[in-house]
């Protein structure tokens, strides 16, 4: 009973949220495959043609399992900057766990992430790349991105009411962000005094472990490194939630 | 049968709001200590700001406690500050299985009701609209209908009469009788629309300032704070009188039956000689239309108040023409078109009506007559 209070809720502004989000688009759910198509796009042509890229592995699937991390991960950094702020009305007025918020954009995100994954399947599987022994290791990895995710969407959504800065000030970041992470390039061609930066950004160690799943012999390096950032990121996260509650339910 | 237990109990709860920089802080509930069974129907009355709305708040756990405590036992569903958080973008289905779902219930529970929601609400035609495009009226009635039918213990209702039409307060009106002849569930409203409330609430919790002044059946607090709300008003010419043991009697020594002869009365006083006072008495209906209105200048009859001295004011009817109901009387005092003394629904006078004339089915509203009836040839 405890639980379908608390799952209910989520899929109710999940619904919501789908229903909003393609209601005046002409082309509908078809946004869901051509945001990281474009995306993927640009990248490859910046990294891959402008830049001299040291990538031996095919570039358009390297660049693809770096988007659809990306994508992920930006997707929650900029719904949950301003999450519970566009939602007073609700919290205000419906006595709901307010967790169910920030869980409904990571469930809303994954929607997001499927299309882009299929994609990536058939293209790997077309070229012939994939093998079922190393696709054990997306496990591990989505539900790294999944804690990671939570846990920066309970961060920010809380964070956010405090101190209202954020909302402008991340969208800057993610802009930053794009190329502080290894989506176009190769970590090793990195300038060894800025490598320590990108190395030890999770997002790093969970886009290794997505290319590994479907690029032969590429290693998951920074994988477990990432799980545990992510765990901590999580505790950090709900906490924070928890203990600001209800002092951000008087401030929305 | 149910037993009547405790539903909702609130121990010494206050509730403070912090200013932006911390700097302030603002009590909105100051030591609020009661109770409520299961079957009880609650009246939150009070000027604007003086904690009703927060009370509901954290009674619906949306905001916490800072101090005391808050046990609500069963399923709470509110309507708070004329609405439920509906999304403008979604249809009113759609907003259904939102707040539906926001409050618990699955959605194939909510397609179960969904016909009764909308046959109820009588927006049955816009059920796929969004409700941007709804009035006023129709979304609180929608709003109001799927609260009704989510199987909840307890209903926060705030201020739902004050959008609707007529013909919606009626309906709010005879749905909330419904659930208290059940006398299974809990419900707490919070009006200023003190008529309607005296019709669906048995007790009543005076808030001002964030405290409790009283509680208790809801007729007797809803008077009396009638009666401060008119002593607070006052200025200039206003408080140089003061009224007391203003009431409604029937003159035969029963309760107040339409037909039957009856009497208005009052006291004044004042610690000035004031001479040739009017009295206007305007007596309304549970919609607030006016029925009649008295006015003695208008029969050259007029009273003086002096010091120390008690004037009684009596107006006596031969009969009550009207239907049985809730009446609310005000009262005005002038002295050469000025004011002296001026509340709206001063008091309450109920009609319990027995008489055979009003028996007739087809009478709704209107007036009752006595005809005498003749024939000739």
């Amino acid at each position: 009973m405890r639980s379908k209070q608390f799952f209910l809720p989520i899929l109710a502004f999940f619904n919501r949220d789908l229903s909003i989000r393609f209601r005046a688009s002409s082309i509908g759910y078809y946004w869901l495959l051509f945001n990281p198509l474009i995306n993927t796009g640009l990248i490859y042509l910046v990294f891959g043609k402008l830049v001299n890229s040291t990538i031996q592995s095919d570039f358009l699937l390297y660049v693809l399992c770096g988007v659809i991390i990306w994508n992920f991960v930006a997707n929650i950094v900029s719904e949950c900057s301003a999450l519970l702020l566009n939602n007073r009305d609700v919290i205000n007025k419906v006595g709901f766990p307010k967790m169910a918020l920030p869980f409904s954009k990571v469930l809303f995100a994954c929607l997001e992430f499927l299309p882009t994954l299929i994609i990536i399947f058939i293209y790997s599987s077309f070229m012939d790349f994939i093998s079922l022994k190393s696709l054990i290791i997306l496990i591990p990895t989505i539900i790294t991105l999944l804690i990671f995710s939570l846990g920066l969407a309970l961060i920010i959504s809380t964070v956010s009411i405090i101190y209202r800065d954020l909302v402008y000030v991340l969208p800057v970041l993610l802009r930053v962000g794009i190329f502080a992470v290894p989506i176009g390039y190769n970590l090793k061609d990195i300038d060894v005094k800025y490598k320590a930066l990108i190395q030890y950004n999770p997002i790093t160690g969970i886009m290794n472990g997505m290319r590994s799943a479907f690029i032969t012999n590429y290693e998951s390096e920074g994988l477990f490194y990432a799980f545990c950032f992510a765990l901590f990121i999580l505790v950090i996260g709900y906490i924070t939630f928890k203990k600001s509650e209800s002092y951000i339910i008087d401030k929305v | 049968m149910i037993v009547a237990d405790t539903i909702i109990q609130v121990n010494h709860l206050t509730k403070t709001f912090k200013s932006n920089k911390n700097e302030d802080e603002v009590i909105a509930l100051n030591d609020i200590t009661f109770d409520l069974k299961r079957g009880d129907s609650l009246a939150l009355i009070g000027p604007n700001g003086a904690g009703k709305s927060t009370l509901l708040k954290v009674l619906s756990q949306i905001t916490k406690p800072s101090g005391g405590s808050v046990e609500v036992k069963g399923k709470v569903v509110s309507l708070l500050e004329l609405g439920t958080g509906f999304h403008p973008e979604l249809t009113g289905k759609e907003n259904v299985y939102f707040y539906g779902g926001l409050n618990g219930y699955s959605k194939s529970f909510l397609t179960s009701i969904m016909n009764s929601i909308f046959e109820f609400s009588g927006v049955e035609e816009f059920q796929n609209f969004p409700v941007k495009n709804y009035s006023s009226g129709m979304y609180i009635r929608l709003a109001f209908a799927t609260a009704y039918f989510l199987p909840f213990d307890i209903l926060f209702l705030d201020e739902i009469m004050s959008v609707g039409d007529l013909q919606f307060r009626k309906m709010v009106v005879k749905s909330i009788n419904d659930l208290r002849k059940r006398n299974d569930k809990t419900i707490i409203s919070v009006s200023h629309n003190l008529t309607s409330l005296l019709n669906i609430t048995d007790k009543a919790i005076w808030l001002n300032n964030g405290k409790i002044i009283d509680f208790g059946p809801s007729n007797a607090i809803i008077n009396s704070y009638i009666q401060s709300a008119i002593n607070k008003n006052v200025i200039n010419n206003y408080s140089k009188i003061s009224i007391s043991k203003f009431g409604c009697k029937s003159l035969l020594n029963t309760s107040l039956s339409a037909l039957s002869p009856a009497e208005i009365y009052f006291e004044m006083e004042s610690d000035f000689l004031i001479e040739n006072l009017s009295i206007r008495l305007v007596i309304r209906d549970e919609q607030d239309r006016v029925m009649t209105i008295l006015n003695s200048e208008l029969q050259d009859k007029y009273y003086s108040v002096r010091p120390n001295v008690i004037t009684y004011v009596k107006c006596k009817l031969a009969n009550l023409p009207f239907l049985s109901g809730n009446y609310s009387v005000d009262l005005t005092i002038t002295h050469n078109q000025m004011e002296f003394y001026h509340a709206p629904c001063l008091y309450y006078f109920i009609i319990d009506n027995f008489s055979i004339l009003s028996s007739e089915p087809l009478l709704k509203e209107g007036v009752l007559l006595i005809p005498k009836w003749d024939s000739s040839l």
